[in-house]
């Protein structure tokens, strides 16, 4: 899978199927901000994501304690930003540290940490088709704001 | 034997006392509820710091309603060390082991998940083995229950919290906060056949529960599930929604306690203050169910110091060094 592609998804088994092949991309370092309204899918593609790194835990929605730690091939951070109203929280949470570290880190609702994401974040984003279809499109966080 | 329980793993800052594990003489809930209303859900910065702001002073009343000094009246101090909001935890955490260290007290980190389990005990006379159900907006948990510190996790969600589906839905259609309460007394005058949600469909994962499906059906799928007989008004979306929510917790349980033979069933969490979830339960001759009372369903200092006072008695103790933690990790079979 190429790091800026545009996919469509027909069903919430496809949408994991390509966060698996996409998580296949991934490395140490790697950032991921996932955008796209309530119920289309970003869990899902952050749990395919989780599959291609041998997570061995269910891997379930952070938005309660904005942050789910996993292990597998690489250490695996889980964000979600639902609940924050602006970056400076993101400051006061103090995740830089970790999002530069050996791991990998997915946000959910990332787009709320404003320009405090570092420059080398991958975005994804996803949209409605309709009730099945959905669109994924990925490019590199500086190309599209 | 008096202990200070202390929570403070989300956004309600409580601190109780507690005598042998069963009398409550005090229980003081500060709720920071009004703080976040205007954002619709927690914000974990506000918690954590106004946790700093109150946790003496919700401490200084627990003490005083219940009577006693802490140099005193206390013998040891139970405080919850996981999971939940880490910020929020530690806050508590740390002031309970200052507090320890400072008044020379014997005192323990508690499971916050077990202390739910442990809620409807400070009410009732409920024999082990029972089967448990936590549910709440971060938790969504059935179990075995063999004794107070033994238990084994049948199920849990594998994407969202039933109760955060409920806060999903009603911050969606703007039916005010906190939501899950907002949506089960809107869907008290709705339809629940308004609209027919689905269920999802786990295979072998047969206590499990999934909300991701629901939520989207809900918020995006009005039309596809919308049966004709009446019109999509909130309180029919709400009263069909909870119907779909809470019969999926319902079936799950009733599966576990065919299998199990245990029908006793102890209820706990946020979301174990609904009306129609309570209504089922009741008129279900086959379940025996344990319901808290609505300010024991909710997070609390006292089903802390509860659990706490037996962890003591049979001689636990934390380390100085013990850990908040968010989340606990491949928590199936058995908890911790």
């Amino acid at each position: 899978m190429n790091r800026n592609s545009q996919l469509t998804s027909q069903s919430a088994l496809q949408t994991r199927s390509l966060g698996r092949v996409f998580g296949k991309t991934l490395g140490p370092g790697d950032v991921v901000a996932i955008t796209g309204p309530l119920g289309v899918g970003k869990t899902v593609f952050a749990q395919g994501i989780a599959d291609s790194f041998d997570i061995d835990d269910n891997v379930t929605s952070p938005t309660f304690t904005i942050m789910n730690e996993y292990s597998g091939k690489l250490p695996f951070y889980h964000l979600d930003f639902y609940r924050l109203n602006s970056p400076s929280e993101f400051i006061w949470l103090d995740f830089k540290e970790m999002l530069d570290g050996e791991g990998v880190s997915i946000i959910e609702w990332g787009e709320r940490a404003g320009d405090e994401l570092p420059k080398r974040t991958l975005r994804v984003i996803m949209e409605f088709i309709d009730n099945d279809r959905r669109s994924i499109t990925i490019t590199r966080i500086g190309v599209q704001k | 034997m008096n202990i200070l329980g202390i929570e403070t793993s989300c956004d309600e800052c409580s601190v109780a006392v507690v005598a042998e594990g069963k009398t409550i003489l005090s229980n003081i809930v500060a709720s920071q509820v009004e703080r976040h209303a205007p954002w619709n859900g927690v914000v974990p910065e506000i918690a954590s710091r106004l946790h700093v702001e109150w946790i003496d002073e919700v401490t200084s009343q627990a003490l005083k309603a219940s009577g006693l000094s802490l140099e005193t009246g206390i013998n040891g101090i139970a405080v919850t060390y996981r999971p939940g909001l880490i910020g929020s935890l530690l806050v508590g955490l740390s002031y309970a082991k200052g507090l320890a260290w400072a008044a020379d007290k014997s005192w323990i980190g508690v499971d916050h998940i077990m202390a739910h389990l442990y809620a409807a005990h400070l009410e009732n006379e409920i024999a082990y083995p029972h089967l448990g159900l936590i549910v709440s907006g971060g938790h969504t948990i059935l179990c075995r229950v063999e004794s107070l510190d033994e238990v084994s996790i049948l199920g849990a969600t594998i994407d969202d919290a039933c109760g955060e589906a409920f806060d999903k839905v009603a911050k969606h259609y703007e039916m005010g906060y906190p939501g899950g309460v907002k949506l089960d007394a809107l869907a008290e005058n709705g339809d629940s056949g308004a609209f027919n949600f689905p269920q999802p469909r786990l295979g072998t994962r047969r206590y499990d529960f999934s909300y991701s499906g629901l939520k989207t059906a809900a918020i995006n799928q009005l039309e596809k599930f919308r049966t004709k007989r009446t019109e999509a008004s909130s309180t029919n979306i709400a009263a069909s929604f909870r119907k779909a929510a809470i019969d999926m917790l319902i079936s799950r349980l009733k599966l576990a306690a065919k299998d199990t033979g245990i029908n006793r069933v102890v209820f706990g969490g946020g979301v174990s203050a609904n009306r129609y979830l309570r209504r089922v339960v009741d008129e279900d001759s086959s379940l025996e169910g344990y319901f808290p009372s609505l300010d024991l369903c909710v997070d609390n200092g006292a089903m802390i110091a509860g659990l706490g006072y037996h962890l003591l008695l049979k001689g636990k103790r934390s380390p100085l060094n013990l850990n908040a933690q968010a989340r606990v990790s491949k928590f199936k079979c058995p908890y911790p």
